[in-house]
């Protein structure tokens, strides 16, 4: 075969391959499809309170959000007006942030729910933050984004537009078992944005995170409390819930104080007694992050509560805790 | 240099347009271009800032000691001997301090200097000493001449092979260098363009795949830990081997060629072929610079050059008791082999042979030592081969990453299997692999199978 042959041999396989992958991520990956129409619904239920108040609560995080929070409920049961913009972990701070930014209007309050590993891992934003991003066409959430965020390169993007083998494998066994595609489904969502999943066995091990900010997320909090502040949008951190064994509960409080402590430079962080470690797992579905329905209603109870006193963590208080914290004072 | 990274090609294809550029805009002009060389040593020394300005550094500090110091001693006339005593030392200095300090001064000498920990080994810094000792020793035994400096430093530098090999030799690269000029010729492209789309075959396709699914915290459960080896061998040698011949490729478009440093290693019929065919060019370096200095294979202390040879081979992969044991098991294994040499069929030495190192690899990629020796104790202990291990095995396989690499093992005994055919047929094992269809196939498979995210070459840690 000569050369220019093969040259156009090598050019249509790959560009016909990489136009299939990007289709497929775009508009056929089960995951992809679910975090579109979990955001319609989402969106749907925002401008609904936003015709009913002049204000709301903007709650964004990874699926601990998503998993725990019961907007209806925050709305019907304590008139608090919630939005959950919650999406999956793997989406990164970068994405939920920049989608809430077109959520938010002065007045409004901005709680950011981020499991506090998103905030410490020092990890580049993977393929699934990039096909969201662009399966709702915002490629300038990863291109050109605001705030002055790590920007990635159009090809970097494009090659990130591809299911991997990890995907297509596990993809593959599903269709085979006769599986659901994808664990969750659009149906299990509520009309505001909360999903229920079913309670299912998960491994009892203590979540950990490494206790310092990574430095891109510094930027980021730094960006947003600039703006925020800018634009007068109340800005502050809510600490997720998460499973952990009773003996755990004492060292993974101290390492979320020990984390907020850091956060705290830059917002206020909501009071929350818990501190974010929960050791009843049968408040929890199917995983250490996603409360069950019973874990939800008492978690939106206690937020709606918490967002109506206003009551935020004193530097003293974390310090003391991340100093040194006795698990029965809860 | 990663060629797996984005950024360098994006690097590399702004600076290859650049030096067109230029050296269009010389030609019309109406002046003569004879900067290629200049220019070319310039985009290796950009890549290599590109990865790090400490790289950059040492890399300097170690190609310009050599030359200089050549230079100086032919001036001064010094004889050979006291001055690869003296350069020699210096020249791997930063080697050992980046390398080897943490391992000699807090695993041996239990000094407790956590910021010797901290060191970062400077991208193919074991690679460019050893050819940077290969280039002093040949100039100086061989009385060769001392090349002009910017010859000297497109050898030292060119950047395909810089980072991880192949460890070429003054014969064979700088040759090459001297007459280098930026050709576009369709006939270099046909021929390099395969080898890089099999090298990214094999590291995205493959190894980075493989990566994903390794089991690695099991340590009693004996099917598992051969599992484990069985999914590191193929790992390793798509790695290594698709990073061998992305440089292959990318200097044979430049119109360079460069020593093939893989030829299918795992269908090697006994440990001796083994070393012949796996990284050729360390394997060439050993025995020239050291086993053959040494005594080679004459004497009665043949065995001992063999494990010298073979203990340092593994203290040049890592600074560890394991990589120590690593090659020390290989010396044993070399050793057995000429003592005891093969009559089984060749199918059976192969799979000797392939046993033999499939063992190794625990060695090699267990860095922490009381693990490895619960692994070991593992695989020699009956116990550990019951049904319920049977059991644990079968749950792996159940995971995500367990059925993964189910598929991967497979894709990967295929190649192996196009691999051995070819070798058998035409004795090149990569021929199929490279033919048109093969190619699509393959890019395909990458596009659609390669992980989002990247992995580092595994030999960039050496």
């Amino acid at each position: 075969m000569n050369f220019r042959r093969q040259i156009i041999l090598v050019v249509t396989s790959s560009f016909v391959a990489w136009a299939g992958c990007a289709f497929y991520s775009l508009n056929l990956n089960p995951e992809i499809r679910f975090y579109c129409g979990l955001s319609k619904i989402q969106k749907s239920w925002a401008d609904l309170l936003r015709s009913k108040t002049s204000s709301q609560h903007i709650l964004i995080g990874g699926s601990s959000a998503l998993f725990s929070v019961m907007p209806e409920r925050a709305w019907n049961t304590h008139s608090v007006p919630l939005v959950n913009l919650g999406v999956a972990a793997g989406m990164q701070p970068q994405v939920m942030i920049l989608r809430a930014l077109d959520y938010i209007q002065k007045g409004d309050t901005l709680i950011l729910a981020l499991e506090p590993g998103l905030l410490t891992a020092n990890e580049e934003m993977g393929a699934l933050g990039v096909q969201y991003a662009f399966a709702m066409g915002r490629s300038d959430w990863i291109c050109r984004p605001a705030l002055g965020l790590r920007r990635r390169s159009w090809g970097s993007a494009f090659l990130a537009l591809r299911p991997g083998a990890y995907h297509i494998v596990t993809l593959a066994a599903k269709i085979v078992t006769q599986r659901p595609l994808y664990r969750y489904r659009l149906k299990d969502v509520s009309s505001g944005g909360w999903v229920s999943t079913e309670s299912r066995e998960f491994e009892d091990q203590p979540p950990r995170h490494r206790e310092k900010l990574a430095p891109q997320s510094v930027e980021i909090l730094k960006s947003l409390a600039r703006l925020t502040s800018e634009r007068e949008i109340n800005l502050m951190y809510a600490l997720p819930w998460a499973y952990c064994p009773e003996d755990h509960l004492k060292k993974f409080r101290q390492e979320n104080a020990s984390f907020l402590l850091q956060v705290q430079r830059y917002m206020p962080i909501l009071f929350d007694p818990r501190l974010g470690a929960i050791e009843k797992k049968s408040l929890f579905a199917d995983t250490a992050w996603h409360l069950s329905d019973e874990g939800s209603r008492i978690r939106t109870d206690e937020l709606a509560a918490q967002l109506r006193r206003q009551q935020m963590w004193k530097c003293s208080d974390l310090q003391k805790y991340a100093g040194k914290i006795a698990a029965e004072t809860f | 240099m990663n060629f797996a990274d984005l950024r360098f090609w994006q690097i590399l294809a702004v600076g290859l347009l650049l030096w067109i550029a230029v050296r269009g805009l010389a030609r019309f002009l109406g002046k003569r271009w004879e900067l290629d060389r200049h220019v070319l040593a310039l985009l290796s020394l950009s890549l290599l800032y590109a990865v790090g300005w400490k790289t950059l550094v040492i890399f300097l500090y170690v190609a310009l000691l050599t030359y200089f110091m050549l230079l100086f001693a032919r001036r001064w006339r010094i004889p050979e001997k006291p001055l690869l005593c003296f350069l020699v030392p210096l020249q791997v200095a930063p080697l050992l301090y980046y390398k080897y300090a943490n391992f000699i001064g807090n695993g041996i000498f239990n000094l407790n200097q956590p910021e010797l920990n901290q060191l970062l080994i400077p991208a193919g810094i074991s690679f460019y000493t050893f050819q940077k000792i290969s280039f002093v020793i040949d100039t100086l035994h061989f009385r060769k001449p001392l090349p002009s400096f910017l010859n000297y430093l497109n050898y030292a530098s060119f950047f395909p092979q810089i980072v991880a090999g192949p460890i070429e030799r003054r014969e064979d690269l700088l040759p090459q260098a001297c007459r280098f000029q930026l050709r576009f010729k369709a006939e270099d492209f046909a021929k390099g363009l395969p080898w890089m789309i099999l090298g990214f075959f094999f590291k995205s396709g493959l190894a980075d795949n493989l990566a994903q699914t390794f089991p690695r915290a099991e340590s009693a459960n004996a099917y598992l830990i051969w599992y484990a080896n069985f999914l590191f061998a193929f790992r390793i040698y798509f790695d290594f081997a698709g990073y061998s011949f992305i440089a292959f490729g990318l200097a044979r478009c430049l119109g360079v060629n460069l020593t093939l440093n893989f030829s299918s290693p795992y269908y090697a019929a006994n440990v001796a072929d083994f070393w012949h065919r796996w990284h050729v060019s360390l394997s060439q370096w050993f025995r020239d610079y050291l086993y053959i200095p040494l005594g080679g294979g004459r004497g009665w202390l043949w065995w001992c050059n063999i494990l010298i040879v073979f203990v340092i081979s593994g203290i040049w992969h890592g600074a560890g008791w394991n990589f120590i044991l690593w090659g020390f098991l290989h010396g044993l294994f070399l050793i057995t082999y000429r003592l005891f040499p093969f009559s089984l069929p060749s199918a059976g030495g192969r799979m000797l042979t392939f046993g033999a190192v499939l063992f190794s690899w625990l060695f090699f990629y267990e860095t922490d030592f009381q693990f490895l020796m619960q692994k070991l104790e593992t695989l020699v202990s009956p116990t550990a081969y019951g049904f319920a291990e049977l059991g644990g095995m079968a749950n792996y396989f159940l995971k995500p990453e367990g059925l993964l690499s189910l598929v991967l093992v497979a894709c990967s005994l295929m190649v192996m299997g196009v691999e051995a055919s070819c070798f058998r047929n035409n004795g090149k094992p990569y021929s199929i692999l490279l033919s048109p269809w093969a190619l699509v196939a393959m890019i395909v498979f990458t596009i659609w199978m390669a992980p989002g995210k990247n992995n580092s070459f595994i030999y960039f840690a050496f």
